[in-house]
C-alpha cells in the first residue's frame, strides 16, 4: 500500500510540473474577470477633488492637479498653501477614502518630479484625519503610511516653497499611492 | 486512513491550480500615479503677477512700488505691508501708513505707490510682504524689496526774510517780505508764523511774497517754514526791530 501511495504520489507531482510547464509555454485559456474600471472619485481607493477651487480636478475619471490652472505657474520666491492646514477637513486639496471593506495601510509618495533643484521639499503634502488631526507628511524623496479603517476619510492640503528656486524650475510629479 | 487525505488534498490543490490559475495577490495590490503640475515661474507670469519698480527716490511722493494682476481663476483678497526697519520713511500713498488691503478680480491690475520721505536712509531697501488669499482658501505670501534707492538731486529750498518799516506819526508798520528758492515743484507750501504761532500758508510761489496784515509788532518774530507733506525742508527766522 505504501509503496502504490508513494508510486501515485510521484505521478501525480509529474503529471502536474508537465501540465504546469505546458500550461505557462503554450495553453490558452479564458477566464472572464470582473473588473470595472471606475472614477477616482467612486474607486476602492476614492480619491475626490477638495475645495481649493479649480486646482484640483477629475480628468477622464482620473484626479488632476493644477496648482495655477490660469497662469503659466506658481511665482518664484513664494510660499503658497492649498487648503488650511488650521480646518484641513473642510478646507484641502483633496481627499481619500478607503472604500473597501477592510482596514488598508495605504502608501503615499511624490515621484517623478521633474526638477525641483534640489529642493526635494518643495511641495509638501499633509494628510489629515476625519478629525482634523495631522497624521503625517510626504515629499520627493519621503513616503508617509497611512492606516485607514474601512470608510475613512483623509484630507490632504499641499504647500509650495519656491524660494531657492529660480525659474527654471518645474515641481510638477506624481502623487503615487498604494495600497 | 491518513494517507488517503494527503493523497486526497494533494489532487485537489493540484487539479484546482491548474484548472483555474488562480492569482491570489492581483486583487490585493493597488498602484495609483495622479499627475500634479507645479510649475515655477517669474513674477510677471505667476499667480499673482508682480511687476516692480526697481528703484525709489528719496522726497518724493506717489512712487511707483509694484503693480498687481490677479492671473488666477478666483477673486484674490492682498493684504500689502511694509516690513523690517525700513518702513520708517515710507508710507503706501493711498492709506498713508505701512499697510494696504487690496481686493483684485480675475485678470484685474491695480498699481501701488508709495510716499518716500527726504530723510530715507538709502543704505536700506524697500522691504513689502504680499499676502494674499483667494476666495477657495489657496493663500500664500511673496517677500520683495526695492533695493536701489537713490537720493533725489533736487536743489534743497532756501530762503530770506526782509523787514521793512514805516513809522506813520507816533507809530508804525512793518512789512514782511520773503523769498524762497530751490525747485518749487519739490515743496507743497509755506506757512508762516509769528511768535511760534501759526499765521496763513501760501500755496503759490513767486520770487518775493508779501505777508500782509499778519499782526507782527516790534519785538515779535517772524518764521517761515517750508514744506514737504508732513516735512519741513527748510525754516528761517527774524526778530523785528
Amino acid at each position: 500500500m505504501k509503496k502504490i501511495f508513494i508510486i501515485v504520489v510521484s505521478a501525480m507531482l509529474f503529471a502536474g510540473l508537465v501540465a504546469g510547464a505546458s500550461a505557462f509555454t503554450s495553453a490558452e485559456m479564458t477566464r472572464s474577470a470582473n473588473v470595472n474600471v471606475v472614477a477616482d472619485d467612486s474607486g476602492v481607493i476614492t480619491l475626490a477633488p477638495g475645495t481649493v477651487g479649480d486646482t484640483a480636478t477629475l480628468e477622464n475619471g482620473e484626479l488632476n492637479i493644477d496648482a495655477s490652472p490660469n497662469s503659466t505657474g506658481l511665482n518664484v520666491s513664494g510660499v503658497f498653501t492649498f487648503g488650511d492646514s488650521a480646518n484641513p477637513t473642510t478646507e484641502h486639496l483633496f481627499t481619500m477614502t478607503n472604500t473597501t471593506a477592510e482596514q488598508q495601510t495605504i502608501t503615499m509618495e511624490y515621484v517623478n518630479v521633474t526638477d525641483s533643484q534640489g529642493n526635494t521639499g518643495a511641495v509638501t503634502y499633509t494628510v489629515y484625519d476625519d478629525t482634523g488631526t495631522e497624521v503625517g507628511t510626504f515629499s520627493e524623496g519621503s513616503s508617509l503610511d497611512v492606516t485607514a479603517g474601512s470608510g475613512a476619510s483623509h484630507y490632504i492640503v499641499m504647500d509650495v516653497d519656491t524660494n531657492n528656486l529660480d525659474t527654471a524650475a518645474d515641481l510638477s510629479g506624481d502623487i503615487k499611492i498604494s495600497a | 486512513m491518513k494517507h488517503r487525505y494527503i493523497f486526497i488534498f494533494i489532487i485537489v490543490f493540484f487539479s484546482v491550480s491548474f484548472l483555474l490559475n488562480i492569482n491570489v495577490g492581483a486583487y490585493s495590490t493597488l498602484n495609483l500615479d495622479r499627475s500634479n503640475g507645479v510649475n515655477v515661474v517669474s513674477d510677471t507670469e505667476g499667480m499673482l503677477g508682480l511687476d516692480h519698480n526697481e528703484i525709489v527716490q528719496t522726497g518724493g511722493n506717489n512712487q511707483e512700488l509694484v503693480t498687481v494682476t490677479n492671473n488666477h481663476t478666483e477673486t484674490a483678497y492682498i493684504d500689502m505691508y511694509l516690513i523690517g526697519d525700513t518702513i520708517q520713511d515710507v508710507n503706501f500713498s493711498y492709506s498713508g501708513d505701512d499697510r494696504r488691503y487690496i481686493e483684485l478680480t480675475p485678470d484685474e491690475s491695480k498699481t501701488i505707490y508709495v510716499d518716500v520721505n527726504q530723510g530715507k536712509n538709502t543704505a536700506q531697501y524697500v522691504n513689502y510682504e504680499v499676502d494674499l488669499i483667494y476666495e477657495s482658501e489657496l493663500s500664500g505670501y511673496l517677500e520683495r524689496s526695492v533695493t536701489e534707492i537713490q537720493h533725489n538731486t533736487i536743489t534743497p529750498p532756501s530762503g530770506d526774510i526782509y523787514v521793512s518799516y514805516t513809522e506813520v506819526g507816533n507809530s508804525g508798520n512793518y512789512t514782511i517780505d520773503y523769498s524762497v528758492g530751490g525747485d518749487t515743484t519739490q515743496y507743497d507750501r509755506i506757512d508762516v508764523y509769528v511768535n511760534d504761532s501759526f499765521v496763513e500758508s501760501r500755496y503759490i510761489f513767486e520770487d518775493t511774497i508779501k505777508a500782509k496784515n499778519i499782526g507782527a509788532t516790534y519785538e515779535d518774530t517772524v518764521t517761515i517754514e517750508v514744506i514737504q507733506g508732513d516735512e519741513v525742508l527748510f525754516t528761517d527766522s527774524v526778530t523785528l526791530y
